[in-house]
């Protein structure tokens, strides 16, 4: 085989004439900056304290991002998770034994958050980690049955009561309590999520595209797939925990109604209407979403059937999701430009 | 223990059964290297098997896999990646919606510290003029070129090929032949499955004969190719190949 340094001549002339190659142009990471910059401003820029439903729906949005991150960590693998509330109840009982028997420290509670769940993926992610499409929906759903029966049934984390009057979070002395500081302390614990999310797939976004497209050829190549399939989902977990922290600390009280297994329904429904080419998607899905959700629920008791209808829309038309059909859209216009001939063949999968 | 005198690729009694389906059948072979050996049989002799099987993609029923004199049986396709063994599919086999120059990139992360440079290679499949296409959008024979390519990236020193020309237009298949002589030229050991005949007397000195599973000849190509049993499997008659030329054995 020709080494590194080793020169073969080719001996074949093409029949297309050779193309200078152009040098590798990096990829600007549009969707991330996006979601960073505007959660960033929502941390630093004044909200008005007053507008209470305004800060209650961004709360609300931020507090589920976590969990609409965690599917689409998965479905960068082409995997449905539906055991994300098994993992932000995780998170949140940690959060809620810490408060109520160590410590309210904010950094201390969004650590428990953050790690419980990540050591507790390990097991589940190695009995999963061989499962692909339906056998992997089905057995996260029945992880997270598992895990909310668990909590039903553990009288240390309060059974059907659940654990209330958690202590707000502190942050030296100063105690973040009121609804406009909970929110920013959703938007900090949002934007960690985020970064997570983003280092973990500019590391291994590679790996995890060659397995979502074609796992054969990449383990044909020698990527090893069960490092990256753990690493993963306990990226996925741990992610879900912090959302949970959320959960807890907007309600003050960790039940196991809010982690039912259903909820992790509308998490995945985020991805699917956001688009999962970059965290732009979950983001752009989460915050659509909720905001209709908390506009149909005047509807009362057709709010389901207006949501349903809304993604069974999305399925039909925009099956890459908003953000990847606009980029899909995109790239199609670029091409038909620069070459009209290429340009219906080359317009496939150009969310990112 | 590794010697100089061990061939990059030999099996011994290799076999795997489905169920009660023989696959493979007590195969035995070696490919030196710088050798380039073919495999031909009928539909459903066992070919792919093998090649499945030594790649790691199937675990043998029976019988060992040795790379350069190392035991790798049964070891995962990605293992015997690294180690130097790799192989092309059958069909068209890349990321299909990755532009051609990610796919390349794909391949070099993979193999680590193995991968090679392949600029010759990517001049002399034609990949230069689609370097910024979708994979997924070339013509098929493009596609399967830009696989072959991206074997070769991960620097084996034992290449298995499943069927290079299937499906490609007369014009292209002399780029699968120049590659696979620099491959060989470089002291790659080249196993190639094939059923287009023309290719495999032109490329392999040497072939081996798959019945049924079982090794039915080995030996010189232009003998084994002649001889009677051989011409029965394949041709149900003994007519001998060279009177056959253009619709000879496998064609």
């Amino acid at each position: 085989m020709p080494s590194q340094t080793e020169t073969v001549t080719p001996v074949l002339t093409t029949t297309t004439p050779p193309r200078r190659r152009s040098a590798p142009r990096p990829r600007v990471p549009w969707g991330e900056l996006v979601v960073v910059v505007v959660l960033v401003l929502l941390l630093l820029l004044p909200l008005p304290a007053n507008d209470l439903q305004l800060v209650s729906q961004l709360n609300h949005v931020v507090t589920v991002l976590g969990a609409a991150l965690s599917v689409y960590v998965m479905m960068r693998l082409k995997l449905l998770h539906f055991g994300v509330p098994a993992f932000m109840a995780i998170g949140a009982y940690a959060v809620a034994l810490t408060g109520l028997h160590l410590t309210s420290n904010l950094v201390v509670m969004v650590l428990a958050s953050l790690v419980v769940p990540a050591v507790a993926a390990v097991p589940f992610g190695l009995i999963t980690m061989r499962l692909r499409g339906t056998y992997f929906a089905l057995v996260t759903f029945l992880i997270g049955q598992v895990v909310y029966l668990l909590i039903v049934a553990t009288e240390a984390l309060g059974g059907t009561d659940g654990l209330p009057g958690l202590p707000a979070p502190t942050w030296g002395d100063v105690v973040l309590a009121d609804q406009v500081t909970t929110m920013r302390v959703g938007v900090g614990v949002a934007l960690l999520a985020v970064l997570l999310v983003i280092a973990f797939t500019a590391v291994s976004g590679r790996a995890l595209d060659s397995l979502r497209s074609n796992e054969v050829l990449a383990g044909s190549l020698g990527l090893r797939d069960r490092p990256v399939r753990l690493g993963a989902f306990v990226v996925s977990a741990a992610v879900a925990g912090l959302s949970g922290f959320l959960v807890v600390n907007t309600l003050t009280t960790a039940h196991p109604s809010s982690f039912s297994v259903l909820s992790g329904v509308d998490y995945v429904a985020y991805v699917v209407v956001g688009g999962w080419g970059s965290v732009l998607g979950p983001a752009i899905g989460t915050a659509l979403l909720v905001l209709l959700t908390s506009q149909f629920a005047s509807e009362g008791t057709s709010a389901s059937a207006l949501l349903g209808g809304l993604l069974i829309l999305t399925s039909l038309f925009l099956q890459r999701g908003l953000t990847g059909t606009v980029a899909h859209l995109v790239a199609t216009v670029r091409r038909r430009r620069s070459d009209p001939r290429r340009a219906g063949r080359n317009a496939d999968d150009d969310e990112r | 223990m590794t010697t100089s005198a061990d061939p990059a690729l030999r099996t011994v009694g290799l076999s795997k059964s489905f169920g009660g389906v023989h696959a493979v059948r007590e195969v035995s072979l070696s490919v030196d290297a710088g050798e380039v050996k073919g495999v031909i049989g009928p539909n459903g002799a066992g070919k792919t098997s093998l090649v499945n099987t030594i790649s790691g993609r199937e675990k043998p029923s029976r019988g060992s896999v040795f790379l350069e004199g190392r035991d790798v049986t049964g070891r995962p396709p990605h293992h015997l990646s690294r180690a130097g063994l790799t192989r092309s599919y059958q069909h068209s086999t890349v990321f299909a919606e990755a532009s051609v120059e990610e796919n390349l990139a794909r391949a070099g992360a993979f193999a680590g510290r193995r991968a090679v440079d392949v600029d010759a290679y990517i001049e002399l499949a034609g990949l230069d003029a689609v370097w910024d296409a979708t994979a997924g959008s070339l013509p098929y024979g493009q596609r399967k070129m830009l696989g072959l390519v991206m074997t070769l990236r991960t620097g084996p020193s034992v290449v298995l090929l499943d069927e290079p020309a299937a499906g490609l237009e007369s014009s292209e298949r002399p780029r699968i032949d120049h590659m696979v002589e620099r491959c060989a030229e470089g002291g790659g050991a080249v196993l190639i499955v094939e059923h287009d005949m023309d290719l495999i007397r032109r490329l392999c000195p040497t072939i081996l004969v798959l019945d049924s599973g079982r090794v039915l000849a080995e030996g010189e190509t232009g003998e084994v190719l002649a001889r009677a049993d051989v011409l029965e499997a394949y041709l149900g008659s003994a007519e001998p190949a060279t009177e056959r030329e253009g619709s000879g054995v496998g064609d």
